[in-house]
């Protein structure tokens, strides 16, 4: 009996190119995923804060800027002294207001700090100095408890703080105490 | 039949525009690290603002915000900048504004410190919100051939691109007193030529 012939066909044309354009397809779509998954990951954002805080002109504030600072290693002979107009370690202070405007500062001269760790009192006596622009060495000494000064153009004026302190005999803890100024537009 | 395929891949390929497309090609983070200013505040510029008072944030003021974008070297960064062109104010139901005009310079060069950057820095026109450039700048007018492509044991190299944002603001004669504020958004990425 004769075998059934097996027929062996020529491949068809239109099958092949049928399945080439499947095959570039396939690559299009792999490039332009790996594209966008690229281009997706190398991005970075950020967001501040603009800001301004507008004041009124009749306002005034107060802002301490640097506290005064003591220490007993800055003793000689048992007296330390921080001069407000040459000391880095001088307490500082901004006066903010009207621009132009006179102030009357009033401010104590002498201040009892006490010990906060145990027994006994120092006495303190402060020497200010101030000047209406960010320049210790500038500033003048004022050596009562009582001063009119005149606010910059920016409506600024700085405070340094220093003083004298005699520790020789003083008990050893921590002693704290706060200096006060007042402020007043003078009409 | 590997040829083929090649051959096929490189035939269906859509002509390459004129500009390298180079996020394609990134494959490193851009790190963005701020400066010891966190905000653009006008009362570091200006302790007393009053209504009717014009402040301004200049480039070579310490107020102003600087960015170290740090990328790979090879590449262009686009930088976008969006802001309103105000800073608000909420009093009860009402919103009060000050006209806020933000301003931005960069430098490419390779700068190794923000004070060197910033006697260097390129300032941007103003009315232009984002700009295109090389990480690190480059001598030649057109971009340069592909970079080299990521590979086993290959660090590519780095750069730091410093950005520095100020501004300035108009506050209108009878503004409310009070805390005025807006947001400003930067976006960088590698420079794409996708639309």
């Amino acid at each position: 009996m004769k075998e059934p012939a097996v027929l062996h066909t020529r491949p068809d044309i239109a099958d092949c190119v049928e399945k080439w354009q499947w095959l570039r397809l396939f690559w299009i779509f792999t490039v332009l995923f790996i594209s966008y998954f690229a281009g997706q990951a190398q991005t970075t954002s950020i967001s501040i804060k603009a800001s301004a805080t507008v004041i009124d002109k009749k306002e005034i504030e107060l802002i301490t800027l640097n506290d005064l600072q003591i220490d007993e290693s800055m003793a000689d002979n048992g007296i330390i002294f921080v001069s407000s107009k040459l000391d880095a370690h001088a307490g500082k202070m901004l006066v903010k207001g009207r621009s132009g405007d006179q102030v009357l500062l009033n401010f104590q001269q002498e201040l009892i700090l006490y010990n906060t760790t145990g027994n006994g009192t120092l006495l303190f006596t402060y020497n200010i100095c101030g000047y209406n622009a960010d320049n210790q060495r500038a500033a003048e000494i004022y050596n009562t408890g009582e001063q009119k000064v005149t606010l910059s153009q920016t409506g600024e004026f700085y405070i340094w703080i220093g003083g004298r302190i005699d520790i020789s005999s003083a008990l050893p803890g921590h002693y704290d105490g706060e200096f006060t100024i007042e402020i007043e537009y003078v009409e | 039949m590997m040829l083929g395929f090649v051959a096929g891949m490189l035939v269906t390929m859509p002509a390459v525009a004129q500009r390298i497309n180079f996020s394609t090609f990134a494959s490193d983070d851009i790190l963005i690290t701020q400066g010891s200013v966190q905000e653009l505040d006008f009362n570091q510029k200006q302790a007393v603002i009053l209504g009717g008072s014009n402040v301004n944030i200049l480039l070579t003021d310490p107020s102003a915000v600087v960015f170290a974008i740090e990328a790979n070297a090879e590449f262009d960064i686009t930088i976008e900048i969006t802001a309103d062109p105000w800073l608000e104010l909420l009093v009860g139901q009402s919103i009060y504004k000050i006209p806020f005009t933000p301003g931005f310079s960069y430098t490419n060069n390779g700068s190794l410190t923000e004070a060197q950057a910033k006697l260097q820095a390129v300032p941007v026109a103003s009315g232009f919100s984002g700009i295109t450039i090389p990480v690190f700048h480059r001598t030649g007018a057109a971009p340069t051939p592909p970079p080299t492509p990521v590979h086993a044991g290959y660090v590519a190299p780095k750069s730091t691109v410093y950005l520095f944002l100020y501004g300035s603001i108009a506050v209108p004669l009878n503004s409310p007193v009070g805390l005025y504020s807006g947001n400003i958004n930067i976006h960088v990425f590698y420079t794409t030529n996708i639309q």
